[in-house]
């Protein structure tokens, strides 16, 4: 005990030394303020695009997305010009809508949207990330309300191998966070703010319609791909195909399944650490749903299908 | 001690106010980015970009009572992708081991030499841990944070922060004995203490 508080204290006294080392100017208060009113003076859009520049622009894709993000707004800005808005929304090849509402292993949920918006080569991702509560904090609501939200019936397995779970209770939760990013993960971001109603401002300035929506649902406590998650999505738009048709056509029930096995490498780059994993992705239409289960845990093929034809199997 | 009136008159918008906040919040907001990023150039833009998000979105902070908390949850995730977005470019950062070289002339004794070694030792340690553990560390010991805080701030169970926080501590101890054996062999040797050891953090 008498080590541990030794120890305790010589993290505290270390901390507090290195953070000396770094001199603190007293200028911020006038920093911020001067960018605040600066901000101020613009519209939704130039603030953003202000923000761009503040945050910095790292990559060619992330210049050409801001341009696009230019044009956009410039769209936006110019709409009472339709030969302008137009041509912008001609430039959007797709936009799919999702939201994502998780279940963790601890109790706590995650409910996060998403715009993803393809032009050229480029994708932009709009996303809000909303935040996580403990159990007692908030109201938990069924699938039913999920299906409120999303607008179609979300079909669930009656049948999930023993490693799997089935969350009975999620939450729709208030926004918290948001960005843009050109990457999925994030990693490639282009700017990142709090303020959902500013991103949500740019979104309609933007003119974008949401033309899909997903439910995803979490099988398991795996935070991600690299922990093996095991993701279950329901969407009333068809799923981006990035493997090409290299998928194998199987037969469950009366539907035709497309069932993706590839080897992958995942990196965990907060770790430093990469493993190789089985990566299977099994996908189904059922009527105009379309049903789609990724999954890193190591289930076998004929797990999932039977996962799948329990769920073709209900009404 | 959370000042209720400051915040409400943020939250109207009172730009004056919010100044009176930043200063208030400053020298911790910048000294947490810089252990949390271990990154002196880029402290003080994450600390900037923290302050103006706190600024559009504090309209939407229910109860002033967790304004500490709400805050550093931006901060922290500000850290984390400024961090990773200037990962690639080299910081250079020798003002650790100079400090200790600068001190450890004749009339010191071996035990302040020793103590300031430690702490060079602890802080490396540190700056050795994932970004998610760092964090806890510097959160609970540095910040003060309790675990239902540090919890509030990084969205997760306090079972986590708990077992980050231990396991955190477990690398340190592991860190600290390869380093405290590779040191002792130094301070035996005398004179080429740390010598080799100046060497640039990234």
């Amino acid at each position: 005990m008498k080590d541990q508080i030794q120890f305790d204290l010589l993290i505290k006294k270390s901390l507090d030394n290195k953070s000396h080392e770094i001199d603190v100017s007293d200028n911020m208060p006038e920093r911020v303020k001067a960018a605040i009113n600066y901000d101020m003076s613009k519209s939704s859009v130039q603030r953003f695009m202000n923000r761009t520049a503040t945050v910095g622009l790292f990559s060619r894709k992330q210049a050409a997305a801001a341009m696009l993000l230019l044009i956009f707004s410039m769209a936006a800005v110019y709409n009472f010009n339709p030969q302008v808005k137009a041509w912008a929304q001609k430039q959007i090849n797709q936009i799919i809508n999702t939201i994502e509402i998780t279940l963790s292993g601890d109790g706590s949920h995650i409910k996060s949207s998403e715009k993803i918006i393809t032009a050229g080569d480029e994708t932009i991702h709009v996303s809000t990330e909303e935040r996580a509560y403990e159990n007692d904090d908030i109201p938990d609501v069924d699938i039913k309300e999920v299906e409120a939200v999303a607008g179609f019936k979300v079909k669930l397995p009656d049948y999930l191998p023993e490693s799997l779970n089935l969350p009975d209770k999620v939450s729709v939760l208030d926004y918290n966070y948001s960005w843009v990013s050109l990457n999925e993960d994030g990693s490639d971001y282009i700017v990142d703010t709090t303020d959902s109603d500013l991103a949500k401002e740019i979104m309609n300035d933007m003119a974008i319609n949401a033309k899909a929506r997903n439910v995803k649902i979490k099988l398991n406590d795996a935070k991600n791909e690299f922990d093996g998650l095991c993701l279950f999505t329901v969407s009333n738009g068809q799923f981006i195909n990035i493997y090409g048709n290299q998928g194998k056509l199987i037969n469950i029930l009366d539907k035709t399944a497309t069932l993706y096995e590839n080897d992958v490498t995942l990196n965990n780059e907060s770790q430093n650490e990469t493993k190789k994993v089985t990566e299977r992705i099994l996908e189904w239409q059922d009527g105009d749903i379309h049903y789609r289960i990724d999954d890193y845990s190591g289930l076998r093929a004929d797990e999932l299908i039977k996962i799948a034809e329990s769920i073709i199997k209900k009404l | 001690m959370i000042d209720h009136n400051l915040i409400n008159r943020c939250k109207e918008g009172d730009i004056e106010a919010f100044g009176s906040l930043v200063e208030k919040y400053n020298d911790m907001a910048v000294r947490t980015a810089f252990l949390v990023t271990g990154r002196s150039d880029i402290a003080e833009d994450i600390a900037q970009e923290a302050f103006i998000q706190c600024f559009y979105s504090l309209k939407k902070l229910k109860d002033n009572e967790f304004f500490n908390s709400w805050f550093y949850k931006i901060l922290v995730r500000v850290s984390w992708k400024m961090a990773s977005k200037h990962k690639n470019q080299v910081s250079v950062d020798s003002s650790q081991m100079e400090g200790i070289l600068g001190s450890s002339d004749e009339n010191k004794t071996w035990d302040i030499v020793e103590t300031k070694l430690r702490n060079a030792e602890v802080s490396k340690a540190i700056e050795k841990l994932s970004p998610k553990l760092k964090t806890v560390i510097v959160l609970y010991y540095y910040n003060s944070f309790q675990i239902n805080e540090i919890s509030m701030i990084l969205g997760c169970n306090e079972n986590t922060v708990k077992s980050r926080l231990h396991k955190a501590r477990k690398k340190l101890e592991e860190f600290l004995m390869k380093s405290h054996k590779h040191e002792s062999k130094k301070i035996i040797i005398g004179k080429g203490v740390g010598t080799d050891e100046r060497s640039n953090t990234i």
